[in-house]
This record gives structure tokens, sequence and C-alpha cells, in this order.
């Protein structure tokens, strides 16, 4: 905490002169007072009470994330966590080259996965290092929990983040309040409770550290903070796929200050470096590799440095040039290139230099994109557009009241305002099309918010009458204690119509929003304690009587696999459950959440929606041993795989349409129904069987007839009837988890009744009309018996 | 150690020859096969019939085949019906060519004439063993269990009873040596006369038996001593159901209906030190909701009580690994006498 300190005040004094020196025309008068305001501080009590903030919020944002791990236990939560834990495990148990080198044989049999060249490691590097660096001071702790509690750790860094960001953007009482803000905001504790230990846990730290370094670097014009820039930005690289969002961003940032004329040497600097130096420490991460000049998401940074090196030639040019010739030159010359540069860029994706966007890029764009062409991106929950009750809950009242801030940076615009409120713009559109990216939205929102908070705080906590300074924290009362012991004389630009508006109303104001936050932080708590700290694979139910239940199935049936199957045993289930099976189970699984093989997956789909003797071929061809279904239909768990078995079949049908079609599995008025109306396709595929195999026989409550399923809250449609190629060998407590095992080809039946009754045929000689090649007289006829295997 | 157990066979081997004398002069063996574990509890009266002399001890005898599964051995003094002192029993061999032989020490001296009671019992393991091997979830777990329908002895047997307690009262087949009767699940062999030693003849019951037939291939406690006052001690164990395999499938709805299924193991209990606190039960993934701990009283000094119940009931063939973690005050358990020792009976059980 100490460096952390030692920084800010620095900081503080820098940007205050830089900024003043440097272009003095620019700024409004206002926030020169700011910066004064946050530089001025002889005592040091400032920076002590700003720490001692800061400290807090990391202590709440830590402490508000740990709702799971007291009523559950310390655990990794959902699914991919399992995988980043699985690969921090391989990790730490061999070596970092080992894991590079990873080649994974239990996924995605039978292709493997190269986990290595596939993964953003920074995760895992990050809670590694943590680890080697704890076992070296002697400190025992088990992997597991540093993953566990790895995204409330680094929520407090975020927090210290973008502290920073919205202190170079506004003032340090801003800054506090966007700390503040964005260590409970639910936003951004749905992707960092402890046990989501996923890379955005890490990542919007990340983030919001790059940009505090690149305003800073805008700012100062410094190669060393472009760098640090470049090395941020390396880091958020190696550790999430949302980097796109910094490397369009920035670029976006430059284009919008050359456009609107503010252009500087500061700008050329500080972009030129980043781009560079960003760009080939990118390209060291195995998983991004070459796309940074290949592909189209990377291009509009490539088309900017181009763009800017232009401009400041032009810029040399002006020096030399009178000024009628450099306007048409300039006109001439600035078509020319921005042609050149499009049309290149053009050319190069049509000869297949440049990959063209991505299937989940383009869904940014046309949000019915995916849902034609990529079904699998459109069934996972996360990528659905966003509905406007969710920004409320997520984001709760700094969703209205940061266009107010947006308003302020426009009213009070300098360079580094505009790249805040390009971030607002843009973060707000992806934010609507996918509820997943409100995590990136919810920064800015933070940061926003609080600087209209902070301005209209300290216009209406301005108490003209004792003429004291403004207070900048969201404690009235601790800044007026502290503010009578420092008095300040500075002049401050009150402006005119204070005098209009009485210290009541000012004070009525304030407890209004005083209130709203005080509802904000409860709301906040209150989501984050009942929506994002349930782990998914631990659900807990109360009786009655009020006394908990823990359904631990997942994990029974989990444990069952890993102690019970052949080792190299082949679990074949739906993509969602693919490393939780690996990483609990243990097991080889055919598909998993690395969703990178759309045609295996829509294979296993079709074992899924077909009936089970087609289901059988597939299953023998691909070795699976053992078929894992979730089925919430006894308890009422409402994310089975029936509620998804849609996907499935979509998914099956993109890859396969002479085989499966969706409208099959509707009833004719066009309804998904698994009762007695149901479409028979759908009672008849391996999905329904294995759902409720032998669950037409179970009598749950007397007010329902037996093989009442729960949660579609209707009686199934297909009762008693008998699998054929499979057998159960294991169904968990509370059936969540099923599993089957796949038999063996069955022998040809030794049935003395009804095998080889050989008919003979009268020995008829006849040799009229047909010609035949030869007749074997008496040739015996074999009827075959029936099957064995039962048949109903 | 080694040094001493030779001393100890060059001694068994003399007194063995001394002991020629002795005679069982009645013996009343039970053998109960209620469990997977076979205990036998011999009540064998004992006759010296040397001229002179006292002798010190008796040299108990297993058979060759089941030499390598004692368990437990223990041996009381007798006087009427009632359980007299605790003797001193001594491991001699455990050769599975000779047998197990094993030296009780009587209280006093046995006088030449005299005869005293003494009671053996004996735990052995996995010698019942499941036939038919694997059985479907619906089918009772029958098992056979093969012994000797003697008294397998160093000394002659002058007279010999032998009771074998079942699981059930359901037998397919048991051996017969007349006399032979059998009630409920109770059957009785003998008495037979004037036995040799070493006289052999198989029995061999193959009965019902459901219980379950839990097994712990593998246990690794580490204890973890601080001298900032705490012991902890953490069991890892690895558990297996060696009774009839499963065949075919498990079905839960018929598990729930509690049809068959009846030799699953769905809980045990294990007992720790009475100061035990802070008990954990866990495995690779993760905490394992379902356990049960009672508390004894901390004055009375009896153990704690663990319930625990595994992630899935286990049937036969089926296997689960876990951890038992708990802490230890220092104080109990460390005695400083020069050095500091550390003074733990190692037990561990589990039923």
């Amino acid at each position: 905490m100490s460096n952390v300190t030692r920084r800010n005040v620095s900081n503080a004094a820098k940007s205050s002169t830089s900024t003043a020196a440097q272009n003095p025309q620019k700024h409004e008068p206002e926030s020169i007072v700011h910066s004064k305001n946050d530089a001025h501080d002889p005592t040091g009590v400032k920076t002590i009470l700003i720490v001692a903030c800061l400290g807090c919020i990391w202590l709440t944002g830590f402490a508000s994330r740990l709702f799971s791990v007291i009523r559950y236990e310390s655990i990794i939560h959902e699914f991919d966590p399992w995988f980043n834990y699985r690969a921090t495990y391989h990790m730490v148990t061999t070596s970092f080259y080992e894991f590079l080198n990873w080649f994974d044989e239990r996924a995605w049999y039978p292709l493997g996965r190269i986990v290595g060249g596939t993964v953003y490691p920074g995760l895992m590097i990050t809670s590694g290092g943590i680890h080697w660096l704890l076992s070296n001071l002697n400190i025992t702790i088990h992997i597991r929990e540093i993953c566990v509690f790895l995204a409330p750790f680094f929520s407090g860094l975020t927090a210290v983040a973008t502290y920073l960001l919205t202190k170079e953007l506004w003032s340090q009482g801003a800054g506090l309040f966007a700390a503040a803000f964005i260590g409970i905001v639910p936003g951004y504790i749905s992707r960092s409770v402890a046990g989501s230990y996923d890379n955005e846990g890490i990542a919007i730290f990340a983030l919001m550290f790059t940009y505090y370094l690149w305003i800073k670097s805008v700012k100062t014009g410094r190669v060393f903070w472009a760098i640090l820039t470049a090395l941020s930005y390396f880091y958020m690289v190696s550790a999430w796929g949302g980097y796109v969002f910094i490397i369009n961003l920035i670029p976006l940032h430059v284009f919008v200050l050359m456009i609107i004329g503010r252009y500087s040497d500061r700008i050329y600097v500080a972009y030129s470096v980043f781009y560079i130096i960003g760009t080939i420490l990118s390209m060291q991460i195995p998983f991004v590799g070459f796309q940074p000049i290949r592909t189209s998401e990377h291009m509009a940074a490539a088309g900017t440095f181009a763009l800017i090196q232009a401009y400041a030639f032009l810029n040399y040019l002006k020096t030399k040039l009178s000024a009628k010739e450099f306007r048409t030159f300039f006109i001439f010359a600035v078509t020319i290139a921005a042609g050149v540069v499009f049309a290149g860029v053009v050319v190069l994706t049509y000869l297949g230099y440049i990959a063209p966007w991505s299937g989940r890029f383009y869904s940014l764009w046309d949000t019915g994109y995916a849902k034609i062409h990529i079904p699998i991106i459109t069934s996972v929950s996360e990528h659905q557009p966003t509905t406007w009750t969710s920004f409320f809950f997520d984001l709760h009242i700094l969703v209205c009241i940061f266009p107010a801030g947006v308003w302020f940076c426009i009213k009070e615009i300098n360079d580094e305002r505009v790249f805040i409120v390009l971030y607002a713009v843009f973060a707000s559109y992806f934010a609507g099309v996918m509820v997943r990216l409100i995590l990136t939205l919810t920064p800015v929102v933070c940061i926003l918010a609080a600087i209209a908070l902070s301005k209209t705080l300290e216009y209406y906590l301005f108490d003209d009458n004792v003429g004291q300074d403004k207070s900048e924290d969201k404690e009235p009362k601790d800044k007026s204690q502290y503010d009578e012991k420092v008095p300040r004389s500075f002049p401050h630009s009150k402006p005119q119509q204070d005098k209009n508006l009485s210290p009541n109303l000012k004070t009525l104001v304030v407890i209004a929003l005083a209130v709203l936050l005080v509802l904000f932080a409860v709301h906040c708590t209150w989501v984050t304690s009942n929506a994002y700290s349930s782990p998914s694979i631990v659900l807990a139910t109360y009786s009655e009587s009020g006394h908990r239940q823990i359904i631990d199935d997942f994990r029974e049936a989990y444990y069952w696999l890993r102690k019970n199957t052949r080792d190299d045993a082949r679990v074949m289930s739906w993509w969602d459950y693919g490393y939780q099976i690996a990483g609990m189970g243990n097991r080889t699984t055919l598909v998993d959440n690395n969703t990178w093989n759309n045609s295996h997956i829509a294979l296993v789909g079709k074992a899924m929606s077909s009936n089970e003797t087609e289901a059988y071929k597939i299953m023998r061809e691909l070795d699976v041993d053992y078929v894992l279904v979730i089925f919430g239909g006894l308890i009422g768990y409402s994310g089975d795989d029936i509620n998804k078995f849609l996907w499935m079949v979509r998914i099956a049908e993109g890859e396969h349409p002479k085989d499966i079609r969706e409208s099959d599995y509707f009833t004719e008025q066009g309804e998904f129904r698994v009762d007695s109306g149901g479409s028979q396709t759908l009672l008849n595929c391996l999905m329904y069987k294995l759902s409720y195999y032998r669950f037409g026989e179970i009598q749950v409550d007397y007010r329902t007839p037996p093989g009442f399923d729960r949660t579609r809250n209707v009686e199934i449609g297909n009762k008693n009837f008998r699998l054929e190629h499979l057998e159960e060998a294991f169904t968990s407590e509370h059936w969540i988890v099923r599993i089957f095992r796949v038999k063996e080809p069955s022998n040809r039946v030794a049935n003395k009744d009804l095998l080889r009754k050989i008919r003979r045929k009268k020995s008829v000689h006849s040799k009229k009309g047909k010609k035949r090649q030869g007749v074997i007289k008496n040739k015996p006829v074999v009827v075959k018996g029936k099957s064995a295997a039962i048949k109903k | 150690m080694r040094f001493l157990c030779l001393i100890f066979a060059i001694v068994s081997a003399i007194q063995a020859d001394s002991n020629a004398d002795l005679v069982n002069a009645k013996v009343e063996r039970t053998i109960d096969l209620t469990s997977h574990l076979v205990s036998i509890t011999n009540l064998i009266t004992v006759e010296n019939k040397a001229a002179t002399g006292s002798l010190k001890s008796y040299t108990y005898t297993i058979e060759p085949a089941h030499a390598k599964n004692v368990a437990f051995i223990g041996a009381h003094s007798v006087e009427g019906k009632k359980q007299k002192a605790k003797l001193n029993v001594v491991e001699v061999s455990k050769d599975s060519d000779k047998g197990g032989l094993y030296r009780v020490d009587f209280a006093e001296g046995l006088a030449a004439g005299q005869s005293t009671q003494i009671q053996v019992e004996v735990v052995l393991f996995s010698l019942v063993s499941p036939f038919p091997e694997e059985i479907s979830q619906n089918e009772k777990q029958l098992v056979v269990f093969k012994g000797n329908h003697y008294f397998y002895s160093l000394y002659p047997t002058k007279s010999q009873t032998t009771s074998v307690n079942l699981a059930s009262d359901l037998t397919e087949s048991y051996s017969q040596l007349k006399p032979t009767s059998k009630s409920d699940s109770t059957i009785t062999y003998g008495p037979y006369e004037n036995i040799k030693p070493f006289e052999q003849s198989e029995l061999s019951v193959h009965f019902e038996n459901n219980s379950p037939f839990l097994a712990v291939t593998n246990l690794h406690r580490t204890i973890e001593v601080s001298l900032w006052g705490n012991i902890a001690v953490e069991e890892t164990i690895d558990m297996s159901h060696t009774g009839a395999k499963l065949k075919g499938s498990f079905s839960r709805f018929d598990y729930m209906r509690r049809q068959g299924g009846q030799s699953s193991v769905k809980s045990f209990k294990t007992l720790l030190p009475s100061s035990a606190a802070d008990v954990y039960y866990r495995d690779e993934i993760g905490n394992i909701s379902t356990s049960n701990l009672r508390v004894p009283s901390k004055s009375k000094g009896e153990p704690v009580e663990l319930e625990l119940k595994p992630r899935f009931p286990l049937f036969g063939g089926w296997k689960t690994h876990y951890t038992v973690g708990y802490n230890l005050p220092v104080y109990q358990y460390i005695h400083n006498s020069g050095n500091l020792s550390l003074n733990w009976d190692i037990y561990f059980k589990i039923n």
C-alpha cells in the first residue's frame, strides 16, 4: 500500500504541473483547480485518508465476494473455472513448459486439445506465480485456495486501478467514488466472486490499469508511460480475449482526437510506442500468435498507426509549406492515404492474408447473425441480448447517473475525457448486444457515475457561509472535520446560482443522494448474496422447516466416475459438462466448453437427438463408454438437458440437416412438450429415454401421477420403456446426474427354441422357365431368432 | 527386533517340546460369521498331563491356510463363565507352512495334573468370500467360508464342539461331519472326541450374508506436530467394498425403494480421540457434505464418533477415497522425558 501512496502523490503533482504547463489553453479553469486541489497536501493527511479509504474499499470488495465460501465451501464454481483450475493444477504440479506444451488427450476424444496453444495463460501464470511466491515464503497453501480467492483479491486491485484512472480523468474524490462503486457493483461481482476462477477476474484489473496508463501517457506524452501501457496491455492479452476491446478503443481514441483537431506530439509518441511494443508483445502469446497482423479485429489499430504516421508527416510538411499549398496537398494526401489503406485491407482480406471477422464479432454488429449461422454461440445464455432489467439489476442507480457523467465530461472536454466518452458509447452498445459484455460496461459506468456524483456533491456540499473546501469523499462528516484542521485558500470558481439555493435545499439534495447511495449498497449486497454467490455445482434448498439441505448430486456422480470407471473411460455428455467431467471426474470427454469444433459437437447433438439404435451407431463410432445426462425432473432443477435439448437439435441440424430436423421435435402446433402430446420423435430420442428411464414408475407426490416431471410440470408421455443398448450405471441421489453405460454389442442369441428352426423345402426339381445359374437343393433357410434383448 | 524374534522362536521351540504333555481336555469353539470378518472364540480347558513340573505357557496354533489372515488375537483366563485376567499373547511364527504359532502365557504356572480354562479370541479377515462373485442389484449376497471342523492344535484334543453363527438362517449348503445340527442361524458341529494334533477336515458353509464388506485398501496417516500447541492428524483412506461385485446396472429407483442393494455401504462410523477438534471430511473435489459428528462429554474421555457417508453408496466392487483430518492439543500427547516424546495409541476403527 505504501507504494500506491507514493505513486498517488507524485502522479498528482506531476499531472497538475504537466497539464498546466503543456496546454493551458485547453483546460477549463475549474479543472486546473481540481489538479491543484489534488496536489495541495502539505501534511500528507489527505494521502493517508485516501489510502485508508482504498484499503476499506479493498476489504469491502473482498469480503462481499465471500458469500459462497461462507455458505458452501472454498470450491471452484460453474464450468469454465474448472478448466482453468485443472490447467493451473497441471502447471503447478508439473512445470511451466510442461503446461505450454500440454496436449490434453482427455478432451475432445479422439481429437485431443493442444491446451498450451489454445488458452490465455495469464490467469494460470498469475495464480501459479502467487503459489510459487507463497511456497517460497514457506506459506504452504493449496493451489485451489489461491484459485478460489484470486478474483476477490484482484477486485481490490481493480478498485485501485479505477481510482487512478478516475483521478486522471477528473479528481481524487471522483476516484474514490469510482473505486467504491467498482468494489461492490454487481456487474463486476458477477464475474469475480470467490471461486469464480475465470479470465475476467483478472482481466478487468488489467483493462482498467491499461487505460489508466494510456491516459497517463496521453497526458504526459512520455515514452516511459507508453511502454508501461504496452506492458500492461501485454498482461491483458495474456489474460483475456477481451483485449481486442483495448486494441480497438485506443486507436479509436487517437483517431477521434485527430479528427476533432486535438492531435499533438504527445499522442503521436504515446500511440506509436504503444502500438509497436504492444503488438510485438501480444504476439508472444501462443494463442494470439500472428492474429494482430492478420485478422480484421486488429486492422483498425494498424490503420490508425499508419494514419498517425501520415498525419505527423503532414504536420512536419506544414512547417515547410505555405498554408494554401498545404491545404490542397492535405486534402489530396488524406484522401489517397485513407483510400489506399482501406483498399489494402479489403484486398488482403480477399486474398486471405487477413482473416475476416470471426463469427462472434459479426454477431456484435448484426444481432441476428449468430442465430442463423452459428447456433452454438446463441445457445450460450450469456451471449443473449441484454434486457433492460439486467442493466438495472447489475448497475442499479449508476446506470441512471452515468449519462450525467458523460455530459459533464463532454462539457469540460479534454484529451482524456474524449477517451472515456468513447469508451462509454461503445461499451454501452456492446453491453446491449450481449449480456456478458455488461462486464466491460461496468467500469466506465462506475467512473462516469462517480464523476457525476462527485461534481454534484461538490456543488451541493459546498458551504458558502464557512467558505470551506469542497468535500471529496462520500463521508462528508469525516471530511469536514479534517478540513477544519487544514484550511484552504484558493480561488474557487463559485457559480453564480449558488446564491439562489438555500442551505436547507442543499442539505436536502445531499441527503437524497446519500439515501440513493445507501440503497445502491443494499441492492449490491442483496444481488451478490442472492444471484451471484451460488457455486452452481452445489445446490441448496430450504425445507419447509427452514432446514438447509445441500444437494450435492454433481459431485456425487463425478466422483463416482472418477473412482469407479476405467481410467481411460470416455464419457459422452452435452458440452456444458465437459470441463466439469474432466475437472472433477478426471475422465475423457468428447466435447467440452471450449467449443472449437462445431461438427464434433453436432455429432454428439445428433446422437442425443436420434433414436436409440441410430445413437448407438454413433456412440460405437466414437468409442463412447458412458453417457451422462443432467435431469432435473425429480426435484425441479431447471437447468437440465431436456431444457437445453432444442439447442442440441439445432446444432445437430446445422451439420446433419438430412437426419435431424428441428420441426420433428415439435408438435403440430409448434409446441415443445414432453407429455403424451409431444412429438413421437422427441419421445423416442436418446436424450428423452436417458432422462426419463424408469422415471415413469416413480411417484413423488400423492397429488401427482407417477412420472410427473416437476421441472416442466407435466406427466411424461413415454413411460415404461426399456433401453436396448445402454444400461443405467449410476444415478445420483436426486437424479440430477444420470450416467449410462454403453453395452458391448450383444452376442448372437443362444435361444434353443428359436434359433435354427430349419425349414426344409420340399425337394422339388423344377427347371422350368427360370434361368438359374445353379441351385443347391434342400438349401436350409435360417429363420432368425428374436433377439434376447428384451423388447416389449 | 529380528534378533528378539529369533530368541522367541528358539525359546518357544523348547517350550513347545516341553509342553508336549498338555492336552486340550475340552474345547468349545464359536465361529462368528455375521460380518465379513471371522471371529473365533475358543474356550479351551487345558490339562497338564505331565507327572511333574509346572508349565508356563500354551501354544495356540492357526491353520497354515489362515496364518496370513490374522487381524487380532487375544486371550483371557476364564473361571466358571467369567473372563478373568487378560493373558499375554506372543506371536511365535506366522509361517504359512507350519501355521501361525502364538504363545499364550498362563497367569500362573500350570502344575502337573492340574487343568485351567483359557479363552482365545481370534479375528481373521478376508476368509469369507462372496460366491457367486458377481451379483445384480436385486440379488442377495451369498458367501462361502472354509475352515476346519476340528480344533487345530499342537496338542491332542479330547473333546470338542464347534458352533457356527451365521448372518442369516438361509444357507445354500454346509459341510456335514456327523454329528451336525442346524437350528436357525447356528450350525453346531460335534462333539468330536480324541482328535490328534494338526488334524484337519474342511468345514465349508455357503450362506447368505448381506453385511457390507468394507475394506480399507490403503491408509495414509500424516501427523504434523507443531510445538505451537497443535497436532494435526490427517488420514487419507482408500476404501472399497470387497463383497460380491455389482453386475449390470445400478438402479437408483430400486435403491430408493429399498429393493436390493442390502449389502451396499450407506454410511459407517469412525472413532477419533476424545479431544479431536476441527474435524474435516473431504476428498479431491471438496467437502463431502454428508457427515455427522457426535461429540461426547469431555470429562468421560469417550472417543468422538464420526459418522461418515460416502458421496455415493458403495456397492460391491466400488471404490471411494476420502480424507479425514482433525486437530489435537499437544499437551495430552507429548511428554517431556528428557527428550520430547509423542505418545500415541495408533488406532483406527471403522464400523
